[in-house]
């Protein structure tokens, strides 16, 4: 938006001298072309990670690449969802990955949303300082951590099982969802539960009745962050799921499958595509209201 | 290792990002949305996928790198010995193509940032800079980076963050806990604990030394943060 209205503005600027616009048009085309080439070699690897899942086998070797299959196929694909290779289909890991992650956003989000209240709503001894812890343990790097957390849950008993990983998931996603959610509640007027306590709402009523709706924006902004962590999370999955392959979960399959059939690209790339087209559609879907928020939710924390 | 790593990849993707901001801020509203998408895409490719992508990309047999390296022109540096090469065998060419891989997903989030940032400043500052003389890259230092500099601090600090451990791609790229010679820090960590004989202590003291380097930018971060008025 703000663009057009800047370039507009320059332009309406500029008409009493006519070889500059000409000079404009050409700068244009270049920054035009300039913008094609960045995109395309950016639109690049996913494309090609796509073609190559639907190539036969004899096209995926052959000693020139080509951009397009010439005989497409869904080999590839029939190969990756009867689970020849691991011995489990891909709808096993499907399920994994789901019950894992929608799990984990739910109790993130509950957890978040209580927490996020608090913060904006209430003065509390050490509040700062609790803003600043999860600033800090929000960065703190996961693979320092997976030592540690697996010799606990190996006492727990929760390895090789998604209990567990749902239990780390939804921890390492609260500081970012709380630190979100905490902007979209301190945003409601505090007039409005004012009023509804004057109209004799209970604290339970204005929290579900007023609070609730208000932030749901903010909860789905912190549900997509929370989902596209928990279903692309690679290092616990690999840690805590090391013996169980029916336990797996996408990320997990996607590698192992790589790993063990190490020359069967075709394959591969279609796993790899079913792996990644839902967060694609995801962002894409939201990508507005997304990228700006998780921008600003960076930015500020 | 890691160090070596970060300081090549960290300004690389904030030059790379930066200049896509800045490409965006001067496109039109179609080109700039449909660019924008698609940067999303390489942003929103989950880790391991990116990293088997780009292994595929780079594989000796079949794969298109040494495919176009092996037809480019002698005095571009392609050739035939090309054919075959294989990135991921010795460390050099493996962290060559890590860096790569980690440009191309990190970019993204530095452009839409800078973009957000560029498009809070008015236009007329440029102009009227633009009017006095000065050329893009000055007006880019003197004018543009100033006032964006808390932007590019926090994106620094970020940058160095996810960088400076990176896990999951080094894993996929170098094919597990294989090959010694390619480790980088987080990977030599996690393969002390979890190759037998696990040696807890020793990677439990690893992973101390990751965090506290870490920590120490973090510390960095999060007076930055404080200073935008962030915690209140």
């Amino acid at each position: 938006m703000t663009t057009t209205q800047l370039t507009a503005g320059t332009v309406r600027r500029s008409p009493p001298r006519r070889r500059l616009t000409r000079s404009r048009r050409v700068r244009r085309a270049v920054l035009n072309l300039l913008a094609l080439l960045v995109a395309l070699l950016t639109l690049f690897p996913i494309f090609y990670m796509v073609s190559t899942a639907f190539k036969p086998p004899t096209e995926v070797y052959s000693l020139t690449p080509h951009l397009l299959p010439a005989h497409p196929t869904l080999g590839n694909f029939r190969t990756v969802l009867n689970g020849n290779v691991i011995g489990y289909p891909y709808w096993t890991f499907l399920r994994n990955s789901l019950v894992v992650t929608l799990s984990a956003v739910a109790a993130s989000s509950l957890i978040a949303l209580l927490a996020a209240t608090a913060l904006a709503r209430f003065r509390f001894r050490f509040r700062t300082t609790y803003l600043i812890m999860l600033l800090i343990v929000q960065m703190l790097p996961q693979q320092a951590l997976v030592i540690s957390l697996y010799l606990d849950f190996r006492s727990l008993n929760l390895l090789d099982s998604l209990v567990g990983l749902i239990v780390v998931y939804t921890a390492f996603a609260l500081p970012v969802t709380i630190w979100m959610l905490r902007n979209f509640v301190a945003a409601v007027p505090r007039e409005l539960e004012e009023a509804a306590a004057i109209d004799g709402a209970g604290p339970v009523r204005i929290f579900w009745r007023i609070l609730l709706p208000l932030v749901a924006p903010g909860l789905v902004a912190t549900s997509v962050f929370a989902f596209v962590f928990a279903y692309n999370e690679f290092i616990f999955a690999l840690t805590f799921l090391s013996v169980d392959a029916a336990k797996f979960t996408l990320p997990l399959y996607v590698q192992y499958f790589y790993g063990r059939n190490g020359a069967n690209w075709g394959a591969i790339m279609a796993a790899s595509t079913l792996f990644t087209i839902p967060v694609m559609a995801f962002f894409l879907l939201l990508q507005r209201r997304l990228a700006a928020g998780l921008v600003a939710g960076a930015l500020k924390g | 290792m890691s160090v070596i790593f970060a300081v090549v990849v960290v300004p690389l993707t904030l030059t790379v990002g930066t200049l896509v901001g800045l490409l965006l801020s001067r496109l039109g509203r179609k080109m700039a949305a449909f660019v924008s998408s698609v940067a999303i895409l390489a942003w929103a490719t989950p880790a391991v996928s990116a990293s088997v992508i780009f292994v595929w990309l780079a594989d000796p047999d079949g794969g298109v790198v040494d495919w176009f390296l092996s037809k480019l022109p002698t005095w571009l540096g392609g050739g035939a010995h090309w054919a075959g090469f294989s990135w991921t065998n010795s460390a050099l060419p493996a962290y060559a193509l890590l860096t790569v891989l980690l440009v191309w997903t990190g970019f993204p989030f530095i452009a839409v940032a800078v973009l957000a940032g560029l498009r809070t400043i008015p236009a007329e500052l440029h102009e009227s800079a633009q009017v006095d003389g000065g050329g893009p890259w000055q007006v880019f230092w003197m004018v543009t980076y100033p006032i964006l500099k808390p932007i590019f601090m926090v994106l620094l600090l970020l940058s160095i963050i996810w960088d400076f451990g990176v896990f999951t791609q080094v894993y996929i790229v170098i094919g597990g806990l294989a090959n010694r010679d390619e480790y980088n820090l987080g990977i030599y960590e996690y393969s002390r604990a979890f190759t037998m004989p696990p040696a807890y202590g020793i990677a439990s003291a690893l992973a101390f030394v990751l965090t506290i380097v870490l920590l120490i930018v973090t510390v960095g971060y999060v007076r930055a943060s404080v200073r935008q008025g962030a915690v209140r």
